[in-house]
């Protein structure tokens, strides 16, 4: 699991409410969810496709969600603007795999060296040491978060590290949104987005070096969110070196990135994208599952060959294998071709019968085409955001590939059954 | 000429000299150079008897003439032999010569010479000289010389040999100022002096002050005297004053730095904004004086400095070996700065040049990287080229100003350049403001310190009494939101700040994109239109692109193998200051260790790297209409696929399609200009930068084409 603040301390610390006050059950769940970000059961229900009674039976602990329809329950976590954590243990409660399974490990050493080289990236970022890093689906926003703030503490000192997690209300006010921020980095009598600023302005004036971790940058209002952004801008550019910004999110961030002219912090902030595990990571992965007796170079090159570096399906592989020592044959392939989370990945992406078409002639390429900071091809873009392709080293550079043989397996599988389906 | 061969030459040279001075000093007669110089005694006794023959050939010609009055003919007239036991005589008009014979009785040398009596019949008298050839001087009785000297001939030896032991000094003093191996090198190359070890500049300056050379060789080395009093008192100065005065000379604030394990100091050191590379701070040790080398490299080894630079003080020269072995190691971040770059430091004009060279040969080139790739420009050493641009508002009464241009294109970099440039002018304040949204005035209000609701008046005359009553100018960056808002509002707040500026009183520069220039250009109903002069920002001058090429990368000391590079990477980058930038830094990234010189290869890797295709991208959502920005894209799309565009070809495509009106067209292909996108060539609409074509896969683009034709419709 995602590691979080371990208690909570405020309403201001929307994290830590989870572990504090929440019930354990779904139903108690989903309405202590609900009950803070005032969603009413029809709004969820349209968002995510069921009936209204359907969600009231969940509420009520009348009914669980059906097997089939775990992503229904993801997409439900994501209109209530649910954290890795909350999303995890929401779905954990109503018996389903976690969606951000890799990222939620405790603190420890998978990436510790890429975190490190991270950190050493942003320092080097002169004058505006500001950094994005984009992970894609199932990676948290970020992974490893605590590892990262340790590392950042042990970098910047205690009390020059800021957590800004902007809250997850779509209907917040400017003044609760920066009220909220305000006492994630500990500013007192913080009502407006001024306030904010004056308040982190002081703390810099004083010569002070500020790191400053948003996770989920790309989460809350727009408005908000943009004044947020031009807020970090004026201060990085004011107190030039001072403030440093790591500022985590997925493809929405990558889209304010290199779709919104007017974030003007983004403009000048460079890119990190989350690198697949190496060797190290899946063996320091595959401990965490297995016996350290059972984790060999040949399970590590199995398990880099199945999963491609996708970390649901090495959170599968791994939990296959602990069930069904020693992996035989075909069976991990087709076990991890019929994967729930990558099923739910593909799905949304081939409604039409055009992307199916386009989907499906590049299903029989190993090369999709040339990776690119930014992918002009909406359809390929949303292949790689849902963690299906990846960019790879090629001959001419970064190339776009499918993941691993099971994704494309899966993609084949859905297209013939819609084919069969008739649609 | 081999080494056996130069030692049996000094040997050769080694015995001749010890001939010479020892025949000079012991055998006078054996030297080939006073040898000549000296009589001989058994020379100087038969000449003796030769000076008789003389003496009686005189009396007699003397009697002759006394008698007969006449000179005579002949020798035999007085009487007198013509051939005696030393000289031959001859009679010449009044004068007696008298030749030495041949005989073996006297060195050859003095066979043939003569002398001379001459008979003055006025005075009556005689006068003797040397005939010709002469018989030297030394022989000749003293009446008989020409100087009358009455030095011996041993006075005249010791003279002699008093003189080449003189001159054997000097020759040994000019051979101790050439030679010496301190003070040698600096008097060939006072340069050099420069380049001298830390400790050794005692001893130089001791000897440079005994031969008087000091002054002449500071002069000529071009350093100061204050410099280089500092510099001999350096070494003695305490730790804290030795870390201030280095770090005053490259401009940096210095501080204690603590929870340092190490013997020593540790300091930390903040570099001013005019550093001309991405460094703003690093560390510096000083290590204890008489820690060995060994040592310090076994404490550096497992030693985190985090992502700070770390500057190690060689605290001599011995202990520099076992320093510059790990700092050489550019994985790492140590800087190795040996006695000699001490010396440099304190000596030179410029001490920074010192420090980056030092870095620049330690460390990888992309940490200490000179170039500014992204955000507004910062420091003045990384601004090139604009000079028009900044005149026209600097070197003018202010007026109110619109600066448009698409993002990356070096708005912020020209407003932060005016600012600097005004930063000192008597009569106007300038004051730089970064709009986040729309809200122009509880900005300006927050900055100035008054209620957020503060009305503009009360903001221009709060912020002229905080710069002295001087006229201002309020630089507004992303002004894009502002504009939009106070369209909705039919412009009430540039109404007031239109008031203003016609006051004098306050005037405004606002850069934006394309609200800006949809107002200002297209709207002709806009109060934009004449509220300002409109300045456009596009590609870099040819010229300031080559320096912004070449000029940061010297002071690292490095350079491109040659010009036609930099003008292949200028051509490829369309001019766009940030791609020239991000391009010599991919140069940079991919040289290796130890090289100094970026070849083709090396361009062609940057013109190939992710960097620069991140760089352009975010071009398609130019516009806050989503109808505008795919009609963009459907442009950018067309001359992807033909490599040109024109209207009429556009119109073409567009009309089974969708009903797009010319003037919506025309409105997209300005915008596209003006993000430098699209640039035009008569008729034609080409890609303002050449890499911009590399975003494209060729199989990729009727599809992207066709989605955004069909969406359109």
């Amino acid at each position: 699991m995602f590691d979080f603040p371990p208690a909570w301390r405020s309403v201001r610390d929307p994290e830590a409410f989870v572990d504090a006050l929440m019930p354990d059950d779904f139903a108690g769940l989903l309405t202590a969810f609900m009950r803070r970000i005032r969603a009413s059961a029809s709004g969820v229900a349209t968002e995510i496709g069921m009936s209204r009674e359907a969600v009231n039976n969940w509420r009520h602990g009348l009914s669980l969600p059906n097997r089939k329809h775990r992503h229904k329950l993801v997409d439900c976590a994501r209109y209530l603007r649910l954290s890795e954590a909350e999303t995890d243990r929401l779905l954990a409660s109503a018996g389903f795999e976690p969606e951000y399974p890799v990222g939620s490990q405790a603190p420890g050493q998978p990436y510790a060296d890429y975190i490190v080289g991270l950190f050493d990236r942003l320092q080097r970022l002169v004058p505006y040491p500001i950094l994005l890093l984009l992970s894609q689906a199932h990676w948290g926003q970020p992974p490893f978060r605590e590892t990262l703030l340790a590392t950042a503490r042990q970098r910047y000192g205690q009390d020059a590290v800021l957590h800004i997690r902007p809250p997850y209300s779509v209907g917040a006010e400017a003044r609760d949104y920066f009220s909220a921020i305000g006492g994630q980095c500990g500013f007192d009598g913080v009502d407006s987005d001024f306030a904010f600023e004056a308040a982190l302005e002081r703390r810099l004036a004083a010569g002070e070096r500020v790191f400053c971790l948003v996770s989920r940058f790309e989460q809350g209002e727009t408005h908000l969110r943009e004044a947020l952004a031009g807020i970090l801008r004026g201060l990085s550019e004011m107190y030039s070196g001072k403030l440093h910004l790591l500022l985590c999110g997925g493809e929405g961030l990558a889209e304010l990135k290199y779709q919104s002219g007017d974030l003007s912090l983004l403009n000048i902030a460079s890119v990190e994208h989350w690198p697949d595990p190496g060797p190290a990571e899946l063996r320091a992965l595959a401990c965490r599952e297995l016996p350290p007796t059972q984790v060999d170079t040949a399970l590590l090159s199995r398990l880099e060959l199945e999963c491609g570096g996708h970390p649901a399906l090495i959170d599968e592989a791994l939990r296959w294998h602990a069930a069904h020592t020693p992996w035989s044959g075909p069976q991990l392939g087709e076990c991890l071709a019929g994967s729930v989370r990558l099923w739910e990945s593909f799905v949304p992406l081939l409604g039409d019968a055009p992307a199916r078409t386009r989907v499906e002639g590049w299903l029989a390429q190993a090369v999709l085409g040339r990776a690119q900071p930014y992918l002009i091809d909406r359809m390929l873009r949303r292949l790689f955001w849902a963690n299906l392709v990846t960019a790879r080293p090629g001959a001419d550079g970064l190339q776009l590939e499918w993941r691993c043989e099971a994704v494309r397996r899966a993609g084949r599988q859905i297209i013939a059954a819609w084919s069969d389906a008739g649609a | 000429m081999s080494s056996v061969s130069r030692i049996w030459l000094r040997r050769g040279l080694l015995i001749v000299a010890t001939w010479f001075f020892g025949t000079a000093l012991l055998m006078p007669h054996w030297n080939p150079l006073i040898g000549g110089f000296l009589t001989r005694p058994s020379d100087m006794s038969w000449l003796a008897q030769g000076w008789n023959e003389l003496i009686v050939a005189r009396l007699h010609v003397d009697e002759y003439v006394l008698d007969r009055g006449e000179w005579p003919a002949l020798l035999q007239n007085v009487e007198v032999q013509p051939v005696g036991a030393v000289f031959e005589l001859s009679l010449q008009p009044y004068e007696i010569v008298g030749t030495v014979r041949a005989t073996p009785r006297l060195e050859r040398s003095l066979h043939g010479l003569r002398v001379v009596y001459r008979w003055d019949p006025a005075r009556r008298q005689w006068s003797c000289a040397g005939g010709d050839p002469p018989v030297p001087a030394r022989y000749l009785p003293l009446n008989c010389r020409a100087d009358q000297a009455f030095i011996s001939d041993t006075s005249r030896w010791l003279v002699t040999v008093l003189v080449l032991c003189l001159l054997v000094l000097l020759v040994a003093g000019v051979l101790l100022v050439w030679r010496h191996p301190l003070i040698a090198p600096i008097q060939r190359d006072p340069a050099r002096l420069r380049r001298m070890p830390l400790a050794q500049l005692p001893r130089i300056d001791t000897a440079l002050g005994w031969l008087y050379r000091r002054e002449a060789t500071l002069a000529a080395a071009g350093v100061e005297l204050a410099d280089w009093r500092e510099a001999l008192r350096y070494p003695r100065l305490p730790p804290d004053t030795r870390a201030a005065a280095l770090a005053l000379r490259v401009g940096a604030r210095c501080a204690a730095s603590g929870a340092w394990s190490l013997p020593g100091n540790v300091y930390e050191w903040i570099f001013s904004n005019e550093m001309p590379v991405s460094l703003e701070r690093c560390l510096v040790w000083l290590p204890g004086d008489e820690t060995d080398g060994a040592q310090l490299a076994r404490l550096l080894r497992p030693l985190q400095s985090g992502a700070d630079v770390m500057l190690v003080l060689a605290p001599s020269a011995a202990a520099e070996t076992a320093l510059r072995g790990i700092c050489a190691d550019r994985g790492n971040l140590f800087v190795c700065i040996a006695q000699e770059t001490q010396t440099a430091w304190l000596l030179a004009r410029d001490a920074l040049p010192v420090l980056l060279r030092a870095m620049a040969q330690q460390l990888r080139l992309a940490r200490i990287s000179p170039y500014q790739t992204r955000g507004g420009i910062a420091r003045a050493s990384s601004f090139f080229g604009r000079a028009s641009l900044l005149a026209r508002v600097v070197q003018r009464e202010p007026q109110n100003y619109l600066l448009i241009g698409g993002r990356q294109l070096g708005k912020t970099s020209l407003m932060k350049a005016i600012e600097r440039r005004l930063r000192e002018h008597p009569l106007i304040a300038c004051v730089y403001v970064v709009l986040r949204d729309h809200r122009l005035l509880p900005r300006l209000a927050a900055q100035s310190g008054l209620a957020l609701d503060s009305d503009l008046e009360t903001i221009v005359a709060e912020l002229k009494r905080q710069h002295a009553g001087k006229r201002l100018l309020l630089l507004i960056d992303e002004a894009d939101p502002f504009f939009r808002a106070d369209a909705a509002r039919d412009y009430a707040e540039l109404a007031a700040m239109r008031a203003l500026s016609e006051e004098g009183s306050c005037h405004f520069l606002l850069a934006g994109f394309w609200d800006l220039y949809a107002a200002a250009a297209l709207d002709y109903q806009s109060p934009l239109r004449n509220f300002g002069e409109v300045i456009s920002v596009g590609g870099l001058e040819p010229e300031a692109c080559r320096e912004l090429a070449s000029v940061p990368l010297a002071v690292l000391n490095l350079r491109f193998a040659e010009a036609a590079l930099v003008e292949r990477l200028v051509a490829h980058s369309g001019r766009r200051a940030n791609l020239v930038a991000i391009l010599c830094q991919e140069c940079l990234e991919g040289l290796d260790q130890g090289c100094n010189v970026i070849e083709a290869v090396d361009v062609d890797r940057a013109l190939a790297s992710q960097a620069v295709l991140d760089a352009l991208a975010g071009w398609g959502r130019l516009s806050h209409d989503e109808r505008a920005s795919r009609l963009d894209r459907i442009v950018v799309y067309r001359v992807a696929a033909q490599g040109h565009t024109t209207l009429a070809d556009m119109v073409n495509l567009l009309r089974s399609h969708a009903a797009i009106d010319v003037e919506t067209l025309r409105r997209s292909f300005s915008r596209l200009q003006l993000a430098y996108v699209l640039e035009r060539e008569g008729e034609q609409f080409r890609y303002a930068v050449p890499l911009f074509a590399r975003q494209f896969e060729p199989a990729e683009i009727p599809v992207l084409l066709a989605e955004e034709l069909r969406q359109l419709g």
